[in-house]
C-alpha cells in the first residue's frame, strides 16, 4: 500500500512516518509540502508508471496551494479514478473548513491532530 | 347698557374718528396703556399709543384703511406693539371694525395684550434653538413650519429655505414615496417614540448626500392643529465606531484563533517527538533520538519567536517614546547581531548603503523593529538557487522624508498574493514554518504610527520594501489619530 502525505508541517510528517513504520503492509510513503507539490508528485508517479497512491492524507491550511485548491485540481487530474483522501484536521481548521472538506466525494474520512497511531492505522485500513 | 358693556369689556377697546382722534376708550385700555381717559379722549390721535419708531408711518396706514374699511386684524403677519404712557412697549394683537354714524366714519379697535403668549413663544423658540439636536416641527400635512440652527447646519440649508418645504426634502429619495403615509400614520396614533426603531435611518442633506440619523418624534397639539416635533441626531460617528468595533472583534477572534493554532501545533510536535525520543532511547537508537532532540529545540525556538512577535505586536500600540535622534548605523548593527544565526544558516550577506546626510528623528524602537523584520524576511525567503544571496539596506533623504529600502534577491512574493502582503498570518512560501505571519503586519503598523508609508515591489529577482518616514521630531510622542490607525489594532479591546 502506498501513501501520499500532503502537509507543510515537517515535524508532524516525521511523526506520521514513524507511526506508519510500525504498520505492516505500508509500502512507499510520498510527501508533498503543499497542493502544488502534491500534484507534481502525482504526475511524477503517473509518468513513471507507478499508478496512484492508495491513500492520500491531506492537510488544508498550506501555503502556495491549500488543501481545497488541491482537491479541486486533483478531481480533474484523477479522471474518474479514486484515491481516497483522509482530511488531517488541525486546530486551525474552522467548522466551515471541515464541512467544505467533507463535501468533496473523494474525502472519505478525517483524523484530528494530534494523531494517535492506532487511529491512523485503523482509518487507513477502513479507507 | 351698551356703554356699560363697552366700558367693562374684558379686552381693551378704543374708538377713533376719521381724523384718528380717540373718541372712546374703556377701562381695559386705560389699564393697558397707563393713560387716564381724559388725557387722550378727544385730545390725542391714536398715534400716541403707537411706538415712536412707527408713528410717522401710521397716519398713512390709517388713511388707507379708511378708504377701504373692513373688519380685519391689523398688521397681519407682523409683530405689533403698543407704547404705554411710561414709554414701554407691549406686544399686542389688534382687531379693527369700521362703523358709520351720522357723525361720520369711526373705527373700533380691540387690543389684546399678548405679552404672555409672546413670552411663552419666545421661551419655546429659545428652547427649540438651544436644544442640543436638530429640531424640526412639521404640521399635519408634513410641511416644515419651524427648524433650529442645528437643523440648517446639519442639512446644509439656509435658515429660511426649509420653512414651507415638505419634510420629505430631508428624506432619502428611496423612502420619499412612503414617507407621507408614515407621517399620517404617526398623526393617527401620536405618541412620543423613536422613528424606525431597529433600523439605521438615513437623512438627506441639501447636496443629496445621506447620513445616518436617530430621530425622536413627539406630537404637539397647537391651537391651530396638530404638529410633530422631531429631534434629529447625526449618528455617523456612532455608526463608524460600531463598524470599527465589529471589524476589530472579528480580527481579534481571527487573531486568537490563529495564534492558538500556531502555538498549539509546535507543542503537539514537541509532545510527539519526546515520545519518540523515549522509544528511541529504549531501542538504543541514540542517533535518531539526538536528531529529535534538535527538532524539539528548533520548535521551542519557533514558539519563542512567535511569542516575541505577539508581544511586540501588543506593545506596538503603547510605544509613546518621544522622537529622538536615531543612529541608523547602530540600528543595522543591532539587526546584524540579532539575526546572525539566521544569516549564517541561509548564507545570506547583510549589506548596507547609507546615504542619509542628517540623522533620522523618530521612535527608535519602531524603526529598529521595522528594519529587523524586513531584513529577517529577506533572509528567510532567500533563494537557495542563487549563487550569492544578499539583503541590502539603503537609506536616503528626500525633502524632509527619510527613506529606507530593504532589498533582497530572494524568492519574491507571488504576484497574485501582493494584495495580502501586510495582512495577518500571510505566508507565501513552502518554507512557511519560518515565519509567524505577523512580521509584515507589525512593520506596517509601526510605519503608520510613525506617520510614514510602506510599499514594495517584488518579482522573481527579489523583493524591495520602501519605507518613507517623515523626518521631524514633531508630533510623534502623541499617539496618532484614531482615523489613521482605524483598522490596525487587533489586540486592543
Amino acid at each position: 500500500m502506498t501513501l501520499l502525505i500532503v502537509d507543510d508541517d515537517l515535524d508532524f510528517v516525521y511523526l506520521l512516518r514513524r507511526c506508519l513504520r510500525k504498520c505492516r503492509g505500508i509500502g512507499t510513503v510520498h510527501h508533498a509540502r503543499n497542493g502544488r507539490e502534491a500534484l507534481d508528485v502525482l504526475r511524477g508517479l503517473q509518468a513513471n508508471g507507478d499508478g496512484w497512491p492508495d491513500i492520500c492524507l491531506l492537510d488544508i491550511n498550506m501555503p502556495v496551494m491549500n488543501g481545497f485548491e488541491f482537491l479541486q485540481a486533483y478531481d480533474l487530474e484523477r479522471g474518474g479514478r479514486s484515491t481516497p483522501v483522509i482530511h488531517l484536521i488541525s486546530s486551525s481548521d474552522s467548522d466551515t473548513d471541515r464541512r467544505k472538506a467533507s463535501g468533496f466525494a473523494i474525502v472519505r474520512n478525517y483524523l484530528v491532530k494530534p494523531i494517535e497511531c492506532e487511529q491512523l492505522i485503523e482509518k487507513i485500513g477502513a479507507a | 347698557m351698551l356703554r356699560e358693556a363697552f366700558e367693562h369689556a374684558p379686552v381693551a377697546m378704543i374708538v377713533v374718528n376719521g381724523e384718528r382722534i380717540i373718541q372712546m376708550m374703556n377701562d381695559e385700555a386705560v389699564r393697558l396703556f397707563g393713560y387716564a381717559k381724559d388725557e387722550l379722549v378727544g385730545r390725542a390721535t391714536i398715534e400716541r399709543l403707537v411706538p415712536e419708531a412707527s408713528r410717522s408711518k401710521h397716519p398713512a396706514l390709517v388713511g388707507g384703511y379708511m378708504v377701504q374699511p373692513a373688519h380685519r386684524a391689523m398688521g397681519k403677519g407682523r409683530n405689533l406693539f403698543g407704547q404705554r404712557k411710561d414709554g414701554t412697549l407691549v406686544p399686542i394683537e389688534v382687531g379693527l371694525r369700521p362703523f358709520q354714524t351720522e357723525e361720520g366714519l369711526f373705527v373700533m379697535s380691540s387690543i389684546i395684550d399678548i405679552s404672555e403668549r409672546q413670552r411663552a413663544e419666545d421661551r419655546f423658540r429659545a428652547a427649540f434653538e438651544a436644544a442640543p439636536n436638530a429640531m424640526i416641527m412639521v404640521d399635519q400635512t408634513g410641511t416644515i413650519v419651524l427648524t433650529n440652527d442645528q437643523t440648517t447646519q446639519l442639512f446644509g440649508y439656509e435658515a429660511e429655505e426649509l420653512a414651507g418645504k415638505p419634510i420629505e426634502a430631508l428624506v432619502p429619495e428611496e423612502s420619499r414615496g412612503h414617507h407621507p403615509q408614515w407621517v399620517q400614520g404617526f398623526l393617527r396614533n401620536p405618541r412620543p417614540r423613536a422613528m424606525g426603531t431597529g433600523r439605521v435611518l438615513k437623512a438627506r442633506r441639501k447636496d443629496g448626500s445621506l447620513f445616518p440619523v436617530e430621530i425622536g418624534l413627539r406630537p404637539f397639539q397647537g391651537a391651530d392643529g396638530s404638529y410633530v416635533i422631531s429631534s434629529v441626531v447625526d449618528i455617523s460617528e456612532i455608526v463608524r465606531v460600531r463598524e470599527r468595533l465589529t471589524e476589530r472583534n472579528e480580527e481579534l477572534e481571527q487573531f486568537a484563533y490563529r495564534t492558538s493554532h500556531d502555538l498549539k501545533a509546535p507543542l503537539i510536535s514537541i509532545q510527539g517527538l519526546s515520545r519518540c525520543i523515549a522509544e528511541d532511547i529504549a531501542d538504543g537508537e541514540t542517533g535518531e533520538a539526538t536528531a529529535n532532540a534538535q527538532k524539539i529545540a528548533a520548535l521551542s525556538g519557533r514558539l519563542q519567536g512567535l511569542i516575541s512577535d505577539i508581544l511586540a505586536l501588543m506593545k506596538s500600540e503603547y510605544i509613546h517614546e518621544p522622537a529622538k535622534e536615531v543612529d541608523f548605523r547602530r540600528i543595522l548593527e543591532h539587526a546584524q547581531e540579532s539575526l546572525q544565526t539566521l544569516l549564517r544558516e541561509h548564507d545570506v550577506s547583510l549589506e548596507s548603503d547609507l546615504r542619509h546626510s542628517s540623522e533620522l528623528h523618530s521612535q527608535r524602537i519602531r524603526v529598529e523593529q521595522v528594519v529587523e523584520n524586513l531584513v529577517s524576511n529577506g533572509i528567510k525567503y532567500s533563494d537557495a538557487g542563487k549563487e550569492r544571496r544578499y539583503v541590502r539596506v539603503s537609506t536616503r533623504e528626500e525633502a524632509g522624508t527619510f527613506i529606507i529600502e530593504v532589498r533582497d534577491n530572494g524568492l519574491g512574493i507571488p504576484t497574485e498574493r501582493h494584495g495580502e502582503v501586510f495582512s495577518l498570518f500571510k505566508r507565501f512560501h513552502a518554507q512557511s514554518h519560518y515565519g509567524s505571519g505577523l512580521g509584515l503586519y507589525l512593520v506596517k503598523k509601526h510605519v503608520q504610527k510613525l506617520r510614514g508609508e510602506i510599499s514594495f515591489s517584488s518579482d522573481g529577482e527579489g523583493t524591495c520594501f520602501y519605507v518613507r518616514i517623515p523626518n521631524d521630531a514633531s508630533g510623534l510622542a502623541a499617539p496618532s489619530s484614531n482615523e489613521a490607525d482605524a483598522g490596525e489594532r487587533p489586540l486592543r479591546q
